[in-house]
């Protein structure tokens, strides 16, 4: 079949210029084109296998309505291994899709839908793999996902990774965080669990100087985590070390995405989504002033270099030796980055005809070790 | 081939033997306020319960015994946050560490490494107590 090649837009020929690429252990892209303007996105891997994911889809938003067009980011932390950020990869996109063509819009609703039904499927693969394979149990991950849709942004956040806005300001930038957070090192995020828990005082625990639910993960909401959710998953054949000591009757984690809507405005830049091991490093005012001094091209593997900078900087060495150690030890050095930065145009790139679709999925081909 | 016996045996004299070295080795301090963190080329960094800074050539994080002592460094601490990696030894075991590395065991020598330093940090756990960082420093190569 001969396929027609005379209708190539101006995001396919952005990707041949700017393809994919990966050095070592980073993945990046450091310009692409949205339907709202550009973006660049980076990762670099620290566990033995690379635990986040994320993706960026420009075009329709549902399946019958193409005037709603938009821009769709996802940022996916995985913990205690790869599958359920990668399952949040595969499905939360299409399931946004499916609800959106319902209404035949994006909304809050429709977005919150899109994370239950991730959860909801994630934990049906769960007690599938149950007999073969109990330690899918103990695995979850934080979800970041952004819309940029009709003049408006949403930013819908399960777990701690975070979503800030660049704008623009007497010459400068400020940052405008636009995720709530669920990290029991918050304030808010504790209050939270121990209301929503009044009649367990080891909810919250002090670990390592931390806190942390139940003595064993600092966020209070994730997909996954299917043994804080579920007690029938607490128990064998899932190893010890993955479970709780007591019984519990209510879900102790939710999936419960915390929304924000945004409406854009001409000094509003750019947004930066990124997972936790970014933030760790750099304050939302330095990654806003890096992003608004620098050149677009490669924005995302300069913050996460000036992570890396400061990450080997606390651990009394060189960046040029941190990025030398292997995957797996390296995690004692820093955690697993993805950074995504989404520039804003006030209009559309094409105003007579929409962008052509695009669907990258960031961290592959990744290197992995046993 | 050893049995688990014979591997214990071993394991409980070498922290004999270590004892009778902490009584022996003394550290080298440098006697101002220096530059400590100055980051030397090609390494990473240490510290110890007693506060020694080491150095040690970034070849080591491929040694097994090294990958356990960062193990257990997380098991003991959690991963570190906002500064560098402690383990939780103090600068006489390390260093006795350090030597059993250079002297490159058998399989069966690591193994009952291994074991002693679990265990060493099974009893070290009643006495950990994390000073106030002074200025030793000590760079292995």
């Amino acid at each position: 079949m001969v396929k027609p090649c005379w209708r190539i837009g101006a995001g396919m020929e952005r990707s041949k210029i700017n393809p994919t690429k990966v050095d070592g252990l980073t993945w990046y892209k450091d310009l692409g084109l949205h339907t709202f303007g550009e973006f660049s996105m980076a990762m670099i891997q620290a566990n033995s296998v690379m635990e986040d994911q994320c993706q960026i889809e420009s075009g329709p938003l549902t399946f019958n309505n193409p005037t709603v067009q938009g821009t769709f980011v996802g940022v996916y932390d995985g913990h205690g291994g790869p599958e359920a950020s990668r399952f949040i990869a595969d499905n939360i996109f299409p399931k946004l899709k499916k609800f959106a063509s319902e209404g035949r819009e994006i909304s809050e609703q429709v977005i919150s839908k899109a994370f239950a039904e991730t959860d909801k499927d994630f934990l049906k693969t769960v007690t599938k793999q149950w007999p073969t394979n109990p330690q899918m149990a103990s695995v979850g991950s934080c979800c970041l996902a952004g819309v940029i849709c009709n003049g408006l942004v949403y930013i819908a956040n399960t777990g701690d990774s975070r979503a800030v806005l660049g704008r623009s300001e007497r010459g400068g930038v400020r940052a405008v965080q636009l995720s709530v957070e669920h990290n029991a090192n918050l304030e808010s995020a504790r209050q939270e669990l121990w209301s929503l828990h009044p009649n367990d005082p080891t909810i919250l625990v002090m670990k390592h100087r931390l806190w942390r639910v139940k003595g064993v993960i600092q966020v209070t909401r994730s997909i996954g985590d299917a043994y804080l959710k579920r007690a029938e998953f607490n128990r064998e054949p899932l190893l010890p070390k993955f479970r709780l000591p007591e019984h519990f009757t209510k879900p102790i984690l939710s999936a419960d995405p915390s929304v924000t809507i945004t409406r854009l405005s001409p000094q509003d830049e750019f947004i930066i989504l990124a997972s936790d091991g970014l933030w760790e490093h750099l304050s939302n005012q330095e990654a806003v002033d890096i992003v608004h001094n620098s050149p677009r091209q490669g924005i995302a593997r300069r913050l996460l270099k000036a992570a890396l900078k400061e990450a080997a900087k606390k651990r009394e060495m060189r960046y040029s030796d941190l990025t030398e150690i292997h995957p797996g030890v390296r995690r004692h050095f820093h955690d697993d980055i993805t950074v995504i930065v989404v520039y804003l145009n006030p209009h559309p790139v094409k105003t007579n005809s929409w962008a052509s679709p695009l669907s990258i999925r960031g961290g592959y081909p990744m290197h992995s070790t046993s | 081939m050893m049995n688990t016996k014979k591997l214990i045996k071993m394991a409980k004299k070498w922290q004999q033997r270590a004892a009778l070295h902490r009584k022996r080795i003394s550290f080298q301090r440098s006697s101002s306020a220096t530059s400590s963190t100055a980051a030397e080329k090609g390494c990473f960094v240490v510290y110890t319960t007693d506060s020694t800074r080491f150095a040690f050539p970034l070849s080591y994080l491929s040694n097994s015994v090294f990958q356990e002592l960062l193990k257990i460094s997380e098991e003991e601490f959690g991963l570190p946050t906002g500064g560098p990696i402690t383990s939780p030894f103090d600068s006489v075991f390390l260093e006795y560490l350090i030597k059993l590395v250079q002297r490159r065991m058998d399989a069966d020598t690591e193994k009952a490494l291994l074991m002693s330093i679990s265990s060493a940090r099974c009893s070290s756990q009643c006495s950990l107590k994390l000073q106030e960082r002074s200025t030793q420093q000590l760079l292995v190569f």
